[in-house]
């Protein structure tokens, strides 16, 4: 009962007496199913950001559509293998090829390795063994993963890579990370004023667009000696992500003098979300929070003039997957001559002042 | 809210049985303070040592902001707390707590009201709770693999209701305030979940340590057979602890949706570890081994005051998890080696197989 | 198999009645398993191809190998898992052994000396675990204590970065093979049969179940139970020390953090050998099915196309249901 009344001393008079009555979760399900009553009454503002797979429709609006007149993948087999799909961007490439090979005629095999390292092996390894036509392999790390990408080529299998550069692979479609990197760590250095100091969450070194981001962030700020990277340097997790740097963030801002920090860098987006969330309801904190992904959660608080999170980078994951597959429908097409060996896809720096025009345009 | 009349009424329990049964585990001579006062002295040489290096460690704003962060890590013990009284462990609360920040997450987003989306997310907590209790009362599977598959199931589900782990996430002007209440609300100054764990663990601790039921719960826990012979009704006294356990991991999902403002699948199991280890240190509180409420409470503080602090010092998180290990051995270790020095020489020793040998002639006797 | 022989000093404590079972349903987790993986054959034309089975077994050995430790574990110090042996250290030692392993060999020692390093400071954290439970920590609450330490250490000794570990004697792990079998899987076929002869064929084993089963009456009986426990734990390390060892020659890297990541599957088959016994207690062959069984799953199920998400579903379904089938068999215990 009083776990109930914790929460009933928040909510309406009208919840109390049910939940007493013990039959709230009945009458719960019961009105659910009946509807409307249930929902809070809701300006007409176009809802935005439950996720991406409801994400507003809508392609990129300057490239013209790459499978345009590429041949189709009827009687074809292409494997999917996924580094993880936690965060936004590996998630919508991975559903993105997916529709777009079903679209082409294709058939699919996915696998996605909840970001551990052993199980994409293995997910490389039984797609190997189905002999599918080609492999698309989203996100990785040529340390690990080249044995397997070997044995890829050595069976005669086309080997296609999205965001993860490697010698085995027939194309690689990228926003090329090193741009994204020094990019956004020049944004960063420019916007405090070229001095000052910052955290910065050490990424997953072993995930490669992290790495070159974080390396570009260290040759950029060579060039700024008035801006020090803060010691020790915060973790990054998977699991209860937000959460997690939220704490960190707090403790950081109380043990750090007040006005110390200037700036927080983090190769993705999840982390700072936790960081704004630790800094914006303080008073005084001038922080800028710089991230790359443009999950949607991160452009909400973007959006918001008030929150402390300055920027991002959006990539066009929808236009890199159907780049990929255009790819792969060329080389088993017999036209691999047209095949470049990397496809870049400019990448969309977001700011406080382009936010909405970006989220407009991409349908993000 | 059904769970909590069942203690009223299928209690037959005689008061004083119960009473005898627990001491007759650990002998008597043993029962010196000293071992005991492990974890509270942990608790101290932590705050003095931290205040010494930080001058900040003991602000009030500091050990307020730490108590915040502890709050969803102290219900999630919490709950454990209880269905390990019980006899039993919950690998998968963390299922519960994603399951029911999702649902109410989801909820919200969807435009649903604040108490629907409470309401069906401690729903959904309680599910995982309704599934392990069925898996380990109706079809006997130990509870340590039985919740195990429950967590492989749980983050399947997880990932198939958000079309593949997509986080949700609810921006600021569609949620109702008193969702955003909830988790970041404040009560005189004081930071609401502090005052809403607060609340949970007091009654399930008072429920654990002054209800009938709570005494069930402890027997079936520690001498099932006696209380089997003793009429009193273990399988519905279990499902009862599985139940409470989910709702309590149910209720700190919510929380946890209202405070990330949204959701991040796989966020609940990150607390399972730490809840684990914050349960056991406060058994050493107690004589008889025996988990409790404010020793749960305890080893949650123990750790939440380590990591602050850790933080506060600037120690790198390379270095973190060493720090927690050691504390934690160092805690244990001294508890035993303090008992080890009390007057009856072969103390520890036989104390080590004294009590698993207990549950072993408990089984003979089935 | 070993059970015939365990009977002797082991049964005082058991409960189970053994006589009354039917003799069909032991076979039965056997069943289930031979079933589903009849499912796979059937539904996909590649999962019995030898070049499949090769790299299940391939995926199976760092679990099996862990998983044999563990089971160790769980053998001497009773599968109560509150009070009884765990070591859920074990993915974090494997983890550690591999970078320890990693960083030696960058640094120039040997293949030999890299190896016998990493599995030195796996074998000392096995020690570690070993004092804390004979000193009578509970062995959850030791083991979690040690995981927080390795999986630290493991971050400062790779300063959380993969460290390359290829060439030589790792190349061969990877890829090697002898006969047609992979290296790894040979490793496995040692470990597990050494651990098989040591635990159903030698008085040790026999006391071990002897001490994890009642340890009051092992050691009326004269059985040394603290050296038995201890001793379980350090073959736990050293195996967890090996598995880590493997798993970062097959990745050709140690990767830090890893331990977290593989510490699941370790306890899931562990706890699963109980299944393929006929007396329903943790024994090494049941761990290498569980093993097989488990790798087994993901790639059949990746082979009729299912999608990933649901892997995980199926994964736990399957166990309960094999786990259930077990339970028609009649465990009566209070748990």
């Amino acid at each position: 009962m009083e776990i109930l009344q914790t929460h009933s001393a928040r909510s309406s008079n009208a919840l109390h007496r049910a939940m007493l009555k013990g039959a709230a979760i009945a009458a719960a399900m019961t009105l659910l199913v009946t509807g409307c009553s249930l929902k809070e009454p809701v300006a007409a503002s176009a809802p935005i950001s439950t996720g991406g797979g409801t994400a507003v429709a809508g392609a990129p609006s300057a490239a013209a559509d790459p499978l345009a007149g590429v041949p189709s993948l009827a009687g074809k087999t292409v494997g999917i293998a996924a580094k993880d799909i936690v965060h936004d961007f590996s998630r919508v490439v991975y559903e993105e090829l997916q529709t777009k090979i079903k679209g082409l005629g294709g058939t699919v095999i996915a696998t996605q390795a909840e970001a551990k390292d052993d199980k994409h092996v293995s997910n490389v390894e039984n797609l190997l063994t189905q002999k599918p036509d080609a492999i698309i392999v989203i996100l990785g790390d040529a340390q690990t993963l080249s044995p397997a990408l070997k044995k890829i080529n050595e069976a005669g299998v086309a080997l296609f890579t999205v965001d993860f550069q490697s010698e085995y692979s027939a194309n690689n479609v990228t926003s090329d990370n090193w741009n994204i990197g020094s990019t956004v760590a020049r944004t960063l250095a420019e916007d405090i004023g070229g001095k000052g100091k910052i955290l910065v969450f050490n990424g997953f070194p072993g995930v490669t667009p992290c790495r070159i981001r974080y390396s570009e962030l260290k040759v950029v700020l060579e060039d700024y000696p008035g801006i020090e990277i803060l010691d020790p340097e915060l973790q990054d997790k998977y699991e209860g992500t937000i959460e997690d740097a939220k704490k960190q963030i707090q403790d950081q801002l109380r043990r750090l003098p007040a006005g110390e920090v200037d700036a927080i860098w983090s190769c993705w987006d999840i982390p700072l979300i936790g960081a704004a969330q630790a800094i914006d309801p303080t008073l005084g904190n001038d922080i800028k929070l710089y991230g790359v992904d443009a999950e949607p959660g991160a452009l909400d608080l973007i959006a918001d003039p008030e929150s402390s999170y300055t920027g991002t980078v959006a990539q066009q994951t929808k236009g890199m997957a159907a780049a990929s597959v255009a790819n792969v429908a060329l080389f088993l097409g017999d036209r691999a001559d047209e095949v470049p060996t990397t496809s870049y896809l400019d990448p969309v720096f977001v700011n406080k002042t382009n936010v909405n025009q970006v989220r407009h345009d991409l349908g993000i | 809210m059904t769970i909590t009349q069942q203690p009223q009424k299928n209690l037959p329990a005689p008061r004083s049985e119960t009473r005898e049964l627990s001491p007759v585990t650990v002998p008597r001579r043993w029962r010196s303070l000293a071992p005991r006062l492990i974890a509270p002295v942990a608790l101290a040489a932590i705050l003095l040592g931290f205040s010494l290096l930080s001058p900040v460690f003991l602000s009030v704003g500091n050990l307020v902001g730490v108590l915040g962060q502890m709050a969803i890590l102290a219900l999630v013990a919490t709950g454990l707390t209880v269905v390990v009284r019980a006899g039993g462990i919950d690998l998968s609360i963390g299922v519960a707590v994603d399951l029911a920040a999702l649902a109410s997450a989801a909820l919200i987003a969807d435009g649903y009201r604040a108490w629907v989306a409470i309401v069906v997310g401690l729903f959904f907590g309680l599910l995982v709770g309704v599934v392990n209790a069925a898996l380990i009362v109706g079809l006997r599977i130990p509870p340590f693999l039985a919740t195990l598959s429950v967590w492989f199931i749980g983050s399947s589900v997880q990932q198939l209701l958000t079309g593949g782990g997509a986080p949700i996430y609810l921006s600021k002007p569609r949620v109702p305030i008193e969702f955003a209440l909830l988790g970041r609300g404040y009560l005189l100054d004081v930071d609401g979940v502090i005052v809403s764990a607060a609340l949970v663990a007091l009654f399930i601790g008072a429920l654990l340590g002054t209800t009938r039921w709570g005494r069930s719960v402890t027997v079936t826990g520690e001498q099932p057979t006696a209380a089997r012979i003793s009429g009193l009704r273990i399988n519905r006294i279990t499902v009862s602890a599985y139940l409470l356990c989910s709702l309590v991991g149910g209720f700190a999902g919510v929380i946890l949706a209202s405070r990330t403002n949204g959701f991040v699948p796989g966020s609940g199991q990150a607390y399972l570890m730490d809840a684990i280890g914050a349960v056991f240190i406060g058994a050493t509180l107690s004589r008889f081994s025996r988990v409790s409420v404010p020793g749960t409470l305890m080893g949650v503080l123990i750790f939440g005051l380590l990591s602050n602090g850790m933080n506060l010092v600037g120690l790198s998180f390379f270095w973190q998890g060493l720090g927690r290990g050691v504390v934690l051995l160092a805690i244990l270790l001294l508890g035993v080696l303090l008992s080890r020095n009390l007057p009856s020489g072969t103390g520890i020793l036989t104390r080590l197989f004294t009590r698993p040998a207990a549950r072993s002639t408990a089984r003979t006797t089935t | 198999m070993s059970t015939a022989i365990l009977e002797i000093p082991g049964d005082t404590g058991a409960p189970t009645p053994t006589r009354k079972r039917p003799s069909l349903l032991a076979w039965a987790g056997y069943g289930v398993v031979v079933l589903v993986l009849g499912i796979f054959a059937l539904g996909s034309p590649y999962f019995l191809q030898w070049e499949n089975l090769s790299s299940v077994l391939n995926q199976a050995a760092v679990f099996g190998i862990a998983g044999i430790g563990l089971a160790v574990v769980i053998i001497t110090g009773g599968d109560d898992v509150l009070e009884g042996g765990i070591d859920l250290s074990v993915g974090a030692t494997a983890g550690l052994a591999g970078s320890v392993t990693a960083v030696a060999a960058a640094a120039g020692a040997g293949s030999l000396r890299a190896v016998l390093t990493g599995l030195a400071v796996a074998a000392a954290l096995g020690a570690l675990n070993g004092a804390a439970v004979i000193l009578g920590l509970r062995p959850l609450l030791a083991t979690l204590a040690t995981m927080g330490i390795a999986t630290s250490l493991d971050l400062v000794v790779s300063d959380n970065i993969k460290v390359a570990l290829d060439g030589g004697v790792f190349l061969w792990l990877r890829q090697g093979s002898i006969a047609g079998l992979p290296a790894s899987v040979l490793v496995l076929a040692v470990a597990a049969l050494v651990s098989w002869w040591a635990v159903a064929r030698t008085s040790w084993g026999v006391h071990s179940y002897a001490v994890g089963q009642n340890s009051i009456a092992a050691s009326i009986a004269g059985l040394s139970v603290a050296r038995h426990r201890f001793m379980s734990y350090v073959i736990s390390g050293v195996l967890g020390g090996i598995a880590g060892v493997l798993l970062a020659s097959r990745l050709s890297a140690a990767v830090p953090g890893i331990g977290g990541q593989i510490l699941l599957d370790i306890i899931l088959v562990a706890y699963m050998s109980t299944v393929f016994s006929r007396r329903l207690v943790v024994n090494i062959p049941g761990t290498v099915v569980a093993a097989i069984f488990v790798a087994g799953l993901a790639n059949g199920l990746t082979l009729l196309g299912v999608a990933s998400q649901w892997v995980g579903a199926a994964k736990g379904v399957l166990i309960l249901l094999v786990l259930a089938v077990v339970v028609v068999r009649g465990r009566n215990t209070a748990k």
